[in-house]
């Protein structure tokens, strides 16, 4: 064996790799452009014209319409359910876990899931059409107990918030560590809907969280976060029916918007109506005192039981 | 060694008499798999079929004018590999844009025929037996056909067995692999007619 073996047998496998790999990035490019195709939402309400080729969930933001998703895509968390009224294709293996039998018969798909190869048309709730994607300032981050932070985000463009008590927004978080991608999770929103300059959240730390290990170790004051909302239909519905909330942990920040602002709005109301309030919460993350102090002095009528 | 072969012969011969999945029992992981179901099965011996003919074609070319002139044998089976991952590749491309169905119904499996055994096999006995050009193509071909063939036989055979009465020990993939020895046995029949190994 000579040594020219030693240089010839390395170039001719780059070489053979390298050929290859080319007529791939032709195919691909010849076979995967596609050309635009026109997103036709709630019949007729809003359409839309987009390059085909990526999912509908990525296809859909970027055009300003944001579906929420927890998973950012990877159809794991089940939420970019839309109702697809045009041919797509059949329900993929990754769709089924979060589909049931209904949702089938209604053609419910997960956006995250569908190529855009067609024209298509599709119906999702109205309020999603009000979604915006939002530019926010760490105003302050506070710590409520010895895992839960509450971090206040003062809003830069636009610079109000459209919201119901009770809704929640999709915090997303730039790259770090090890985490090469951004992260996006959701979060309800703690402020009442007549504070709209800020979004409050409360993150507790999760073991092994992405988003909340970010939040709770390298976030600062000051730092620049992006957000999309509101979303979500769990919210204060304007009755003067008698209300039962059960929250425990950080799952109280919905219920602190609706408090409030049930207690904002019946202050202009003479009837003295008198609200139930229970709240679950272990006495190890959070005091009868400090919750009393943090979150409901102002509420005179607030019932308030401790549960172990 | 045998350019007595006629590529007609050759081709007839590795769908029946020397199959490559009834006697080389070679490309068994999706043989087994995906003949679960008629239809996926039938889509992946069309997969295999379209790139054991490619993939043959293009090793012999690569195996004739590179390989053999530049003395580099000992390359053989790295430069075979990345030629079937390579169009493999763009099968799947191909595939999905022209009938997402088929890409649907195939799943996983598609990029697997990269890893098929069959398919490396066949390049390496189309090298081992120096079948030239126009043999080497018919030989490819007819071996996915035989494979195609031997899955879709089977898919049937085990729609059949489903709702027949199976000791339960046996069910799933052991009488699976009996109902495959039965089948081997029922092609040996065709051994006489032909022979090319």
């Amino acid at each position: 064996m000579d040594i020219l073996t030693f240089i010839v047998a390395p170039m001719v496998l780059s070489l053979l790799s390298g050929a290859l790999a080319f007529i791939i990035v032709l195919v691909d490019s010849l076979v995967n452009n596609y050309p635009d195709f026109t997103i036709d939402i709630n019949n007729g309400r809003k359409k839309l014209t987009a390059k085909g080729g990526s999912s509908l969930l990525v296809t859909l933001s970027s055009q300003g319409i944001f579906i929420p998703s927890a998973c950012g895509g990877k159809a794991s968390c089940g939420a970019c359910k839309v109702k697809i009224e045009s041919d797509v294709g059949v329900i993929l293996p990754t769709e089924l876990p979060y589909l049931s039998e209904e949702e089938k018969k209604d053609n419910i798909r997960l956006a995250c899931q569908i190529k855009l190869k067609n024209n298509i048309r599709l119906s999702i709730p109205e309020d999603l059409l009000y979604v915006k994607q939002f530019d926010a300032t760490v105003e302050s981050i506070t710590d409520l107990t010895y895992d839960i932070k509450q971090i206040k985000l003062k809003l830069l463009s636009p610079d109000s918030i459209d919201f119901k008590a009770g809704q929640y927004v999709q915090l997303i978080i730039p790259p770090y560590g090890q985490i090469p991608e951004k992260t996006q999770r959701a979060y309800s929103m703690s402020n009442t809907p007549s504070d709209n300059q800020h979004a409050e959240l409360l993150i507790r730390l999760v073991p092994g969280g992405l988003l909340t290990t970010y939040v709770h170790k390298f976030m600062q004051v000051n730092e620049k976060v992006v957000f999309t909302g509101p979303f979500g239909d769990f919210f204060l519905r304007d009755t003067k029916a008698e209300m039962i909330c059960v929250a425990g942990g950080s799952g109280m920040a919905p219920i602190k918007s609706i408090i409030y602002d049930r207690f904002y709005r019946c202050h202009s109301r003479t009837t003295g109506n008198t609200y139930h309030f229970c709240l679950c919460i272990t006495k190890k993350k959070i005091t009868k005192r400090s919750c009393k102090n943090n979150f409901f002095i102002y509420l005179h009528e607030f019932m308030y039981v401790c549960s172990k | 060694m045998r350019p007595d072969v006629t590529p007609l012969i050759l081709f007839i011969a590795s769908i029946f008499t020397s199959n490559i999945l009834l006697s080389n029992f070679l490309g068994m992981c999706s043989f087994i798999s995906v003949s679960k179901d008629f239809k996926s099965s039938n889509g992946l011996g069309l997969a295999v079929t379209l790139t054991l003919t490619i993939t043959t074609a293009l090793n012999w070319l690569v195996y004739k004018y590179v390989i053999l002139p530049l003395k580099l044998e000992y390359l053989t089976y790295i430069v075979f590999i990345i030629v079937i991952a390579a169009v493999v590749q763009v099968l799947e491309m191909l595939i999905e844009r022209i009938s997402s169905s088929l890409y649907m119904a195939l799943g996983i499996f598609l990029p697997l025929i990269t890893v098929n055994c069959a398919i490396f096999g066949v390049a390496l006995f189309m090298q081992l037996r120096n079948y030239d050009f126009i043999q080497s193509v018919f030989f490819g071909a007819g071996s996915g056909l035989g494979w195609w063939l031997a899955i879709v036989t089977l898919a049937a055979i085990r729609k059949k067995v489903d709702v027949a009465p199976i000791p339960s020990a046996l069910k799933g993939p052991g009488i699976t692999l009996i109902t495959i020895g039965f089948m081997a046995m029922a092609f040996i029949g065709f051994s006489g007619m032909i022979s090319v190994q």
